[in-house]
C-alpha cells in the first residue's frame, strides 16, 4: 500500500519528462550534440511513453495493482457476510456505557434491536466470557473499491491489444479521386484498407472574420467496383466502415496548371496536376510535372516541367507571366535559362493559369482495443464513484463480566463517531421516541 | 454588456474579500456575514453574465456555450471557485477560508477582464471544438479543479494550524473536511478526464495522445489518487496528506496555465 503511493507520486513525476522533450512526431526536428543524441536514444527520450523505462513502471504499478488487489479478495468477500470478520480493528472507537436500573441481558436486548434498526443485520456471537453484536452498513464498499481497481488493469490491457491489433495511418484524397491504401503514422509502410474509399466533394466554410466554421468531406466506400456505402465526413464526426474509423483531419488546397504546349503550327492544351507525367504528340518527348506554384518568386503563377525528349533532358519553369517578367528583366534567359520557356526547341510551353481543387486529409485507424479501454474506464468510474459515496461503518456491542461496551469504527469516511454512541445511547435510555 | 456585468462582479468579489479581512483583524461575526452575503450577490451577478453571454453569442449566430476561450475559461474556473466556497460555506459556516477563496476568484475574474492580452470577445468556435463532449469535459474539469482549490486552501490552513499549535488535534475536523472536497474533486476530475477521452476520440482519432495538456492532467491525477492513498494509512495522513493535496494544486495550476509554454500540438484552453 505505501509502495503504491510511491509507484503513483514516481509515474507522476516521470510522466513530466516526456512534456519537456519534444516526442517524435511530424514537424518535431531536435538539434542536439551527438552525445546528447545518444543518450536521447538510449534512454527512449524522444518516444517517452513507449520506452521501455515508461512501460516498466507502469507494468510495476499494475502488477501491485494485481497481487495487492487479488490478496485482499478472499478477505473482503469474507468481510461482506460477516461485519466482524478481522476482529476490531485499533482505530475504532470504544466506550463503556452504564444503563441505570437494568439488568445486562435486557439492555443487550434493547440494543439489538437499535442496531439493527440502524445498521441491518446484525450478528451475534457468544462466547465463554460474554455476547458480541456487530453489524456493518455500506458492506460492499470495499468489494466494488477493489474491482474498480481491477479495471485499471483492464484500461491496460485493452491499450496494450489496441497497439499491437490495430493501426494509425493518414491519407490524402484529392476531390474525385480514390484510394485502397493509406500510410501508417508511426514507421514508414502502408495498410491495405480491403476496401476503396473515394472523396466526392469537399467543403470547407468560413465564418465572415476568417476563421474556419465546418470541414467535410463526402466519401463514398466502395468494394468491387460498387458502392456499398456513402457519407459526410466531419471533424468531430467520423465515420466508419468495415470496422476501420476515417476522421477529418486536414485539407489543402491543390492546384491544376492547364499547360500549352506550341510545336510549329501543332497547339496541345494540357491539364496537368503535379507529379502526373504526360506524353506530347510528337509520341516520344514525355513532361512531368514535379512543381505548381500559386505565386513562385513572388512572379505569379509558375509550373515546373521535367522534359525528356529523345535527345534532350532537363528542367523548366514555365510562368504565366512571362512577358512581364521578360519585359522587365530583358536578359532573364542568359542568366536563368531554366526560366525560358523554349528552352526545350522545338516546343514552347506557356501557362494558362491555374485551378485549384480541394485535397482533404483524412486520419484512418483501426483499434479493436478502444472498446476495452471504455469498458474498463466505465467499470472504474462507476466503481470508484459508488465506492467513494458510500460510507463504510461498523458497530460491535459487547457484554463482558457484566459491563457493556459500545465501538463504532468509521469508514474512512466517518461522521463523528462519538456523535453515533451518543444517539444510541439516548435511544438505549428511551430519551428518544 | 456581459463583459459589464463580469467587469463588476470582480469589484463584488475584491469588496466581499475586504469584509473577510475585516472578520479576521476585527475578529467580529458580523463582517464574515457581511462577507458571504456580497460573496452570494456576485455569484449570482456572475452567473447572469454568463448567462447573458451565452445569449449573446446566439444573437451574434454563433450560438455556444461561453467556454470556449480564455478569458471564458478564466471566468468560469473563477465561478466554479465561489460555487464550491458557497457549497462548502453553506454546510458548515465558518468564513474563515473565505478570506483565501475570495481573492483567487477575484485574481482570475481582475486577469480575464483587465490583462491587455486577453480578448473578450464572443468568437466563433472552429470545428474541432463543436462537440457537447467538449461542453462535458470542461465543465467537469472546472468542478474537479475548483473542488482542489478549495481543499488545497483548507490544506494550507490545516498546515498552519497544525505548526501554530503543534499538534493533530485541533485540525482533526479540516483533515476530514479535506478528504470530502477532496474526493468530489477527484470525481468530477475523473469523469473530466474520461469526457475529453471521449472528445480527442471524435475529433482526432485517438483517445489519449500524450499530449502534454494530456499528460499534465494525467498527472494530477496521479497525485490525487496517492494522495486520497495517503489517508488510508495512518503514518502518511494529517500533514503528509495535506502537502500532497498542495503538491495537487501546483499540477492543477500547471496542467491549466503552464502547458501552453511547452512544446505541443493543441492548446484550446
Ligand atoms: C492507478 C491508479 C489508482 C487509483 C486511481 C486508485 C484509486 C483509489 C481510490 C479512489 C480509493 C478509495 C480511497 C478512499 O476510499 O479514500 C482507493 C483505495 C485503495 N487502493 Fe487504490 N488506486 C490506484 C492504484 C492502487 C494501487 C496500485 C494499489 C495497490 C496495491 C491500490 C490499493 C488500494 C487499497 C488497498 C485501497 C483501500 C481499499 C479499502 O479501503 O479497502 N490502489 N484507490
Amino acid at each position: 500500500m505505501k509502495l503504491a503511493i510511491w509507484l503513483l507520486l514516481i509515474l507522476a513525476l516521470s510522466s513530466i519528462v516526456g512534456t519537456l522533450i519534444p516526442q517524435e512526431g511530424p514537424g518535431v526536428h531536435l538539434h542536439l550534440s551527438p552525445g546528447l543524441l545518444k543518450v536521447f536514444n538510449a534512454l527512449q527520450l524522444s518516444d517517452f511513453y513507449h520506452s521501455f523505462l515508461f512501460l516498466s513502471l507502469a507494468g510495476l504499478l499494475g502488477l501491485n495493482l494485481l497481487v495487492c488487489t487479488t490478496r485482499r479478495l478472499p478477505s473482503l468477500v469474507r468481510s461482506v457476510r460477516n461485519a466482524s470478520s478481522g476482529g476490531i480493528p485499533a482505530n475504532a472507537h470504544r466506550t463503556e456505557i452504564n444503563v441505570a436500573g437494568e439488568d445486562t441481558g435486557s439492555t443487550m436486548l434493547k440494543l439489538e434491536g437499535i442496531i439493527r434498526y440502524r445498521y441491518g443485520k446484525v450478528s451475534r456471537e457468544e462466547s465463554s466470557g460474554g455476547v458480541t453484536l456487530s453489524a456493518q452498513r455500506g458492506r460492499h464498499k470495499r468489494l466494488i473499491l477493489s474491482l474498480a481497481h481491477l479495471s485499471i488493469l483492464v484500461i491496460i490491457f485493452g491499450m496494450i491489444a489496441g497497439r499491437f491489433t490495430g493501426f494509425d495511418a493518414y491519407v490524402e484524397l484529392a476531390e474525385g479521386t480514390s484510394t485502397d491504401r493509406a500510410y501508417l503514422n508511426s514507421n514508414p509502410g502502408v495498410v491495405d484498407l480491403g476496401f476503396t474509399v473515394r472523396c466526392d466533394a469537399f467543403k470547407a466554410d468560413f465564418y465572415d472574420n476568417g476563421m474556419p466554421k465546418e470541414f467535410l468531406s463526402e466519401l463514398s466506400f466502395l468494394e468491387d467496383g460498387r458502392t456499398v456505402q456513402q457519407g459526410s465526413l466531419m471533424v468531430n464526426h467520423p465515420v466508419s466502415f468495415r470496422g476501420i474509423r476515417f476522421y477529418q483531419s486536414n485539407y489543402r488546397v491543390g492546384y491544376d496548371a492547364r499547360l500549352n504546349v506550341v510545336q510549329g503550327s501543332d497547339n496541345e492544351s494540357i491539364t496537368a496536376s503535379a507529379g502526373k507525367e504526360y506524353m506530347l504528340d510528337d509520341q516520344v518527348t514525355r513532361i512531368r510535372i514535379l512543381r505548381i506554384e500559386d505565386d513562385f518568386m513572388k512572379m505569379g503563377p509558375a509550373v515546373q516541367l521535367d522534359v525528356s525528349g529523345p535527345d534532350s533532358h532537363g528542367q523548366v519553369w514555365v510562368f504565366k507571366y512571362i512577358q512581364e517578367i521578360s519585359s522587365a528583366i530583358p536578359d532573364l534567359f542568359t542568366r536563368a535559362p531554366q526560366f525560358n520557356p523554349g528552352r526545350f526547341a522545338p516546343f514552347v510551353f506557356s501557362l494558362d493559369g491555374l485551378t485549384h481543387h480541394y485535397i482533404t486529409g483524412l486520419s484512418v485507424n483501426r483499434d479493436p482495443g478502444g472498446v476495452i479501454v471504455a469498458a474498463g474506464s466505465l467499470a472504474f468510474f462507476l466503481g470508484i464513484f459508488t465506492a467513494l459515496l458510500i460510507p463504510r461503518k461498523r458497530i460491535w456491542a459487547e457484554c463482558r463480566d457484566g459491563k457493556i461496551s459500545i465501538t463504532v469504527q468509521p469508514g474512512i469516511s466517518p461522521g463523528t463517531p462519538d456523535e453515533e454512541i451518543l444517539h444510541i445511547l439516548k435511544e438505549v435510555n428511551g430519551e428518544l421516541r | 454588456m456581459n463583459t459589464t456585468i463580469l467587469g463588476w462582479v470582480t469589484f463584488i468579489y475584491l469588496a466581499a474579500f475586504a469584509f473577510f479581512i475585516l472578520r479576521i483583524v476585527l475578529g467580529r461575526r458580523y463582517f464574515g456575514i457581511a462577507g458571504n452575503i456580497l460573496t452570494a450577490a456576485g455569484f449570482v451577478a456572475h452567473t447572469a453574465g454568463l448567462v447573458f453571454r451565452w445569449v449573446e453569442s446566439y444573437h451574434l449566430g454563433y450560438g455556444h456555450a461561453p467556454l470556449s476561450n480564455f478569458y471564458e475559461s478564466l471566468v468560469f474556473f473563477s465561478w466554479t471557485i465561489v460555487l464550491f466556497y458557497l457549497f462548502v460555506e453553506s454546510r458548515k459556516a465558518a468564513s474563515t477560508i473565505g478570506v483565501f477563496c475570495l481573492p483567487i476568484s477575484f485574481i482570475f475574474m481582475a486577469y480575464a477582464s483587465f490583462s491587455p492580452g486577453i480578448s473578450s470577445q464572443i468568437q466563433p468556435l472552429i470545428p474541432a471544438l463543436k462537440s457537447n463532449w467538449l461542453i462535458s469535459h470542461v465543465i467537469t474539469c472546472f468542478l474537479g479543479y475548483a473542488a482542489f482549490v478549495i481543499a488545497s486552501v483548507y490544506s494550507a490552513f490545516y498546515l498552519y494550524r497544525l505548526r501554530a499549535s503543534g499538534h493533530a488535534a485541533s485540525a482533526n475536523g479540516i483533515e476530514e473536511r479535506i478528504y470530502q472536497i477532496l474526493v468530489i474533486g477527484f470525481i468530477f476530475f475523473t469523469i473530466g478526464i474520461m469526457t475529453g477521452s471521449v472528445w480527442a476520440n471524435s475529433a482526432w482519432g485517438r483517445y489519449w495522445g500524450w499530449d502534454p495538456k494530456e499528460t499534465w492532467a494525467l498527472i494530477t491525477w496521479l497525485i490525487y489518487a496517492s494522495a486520497l492513498h495517503a489517508r488510508l494509512i495512518h503514518s502518511w495522513s494529517g500533514k503528509r496528506f495535506a502537502i500532497l493535496v498542495l503538491i495537487g494544486l501546483a499540477s492543477v495550476l500547471f496542467t491549466y496555465f503552464g502547458v501552453n509554454y511547452l512544446p505541443g500540438l493543441h492548446s484550446y484552453l
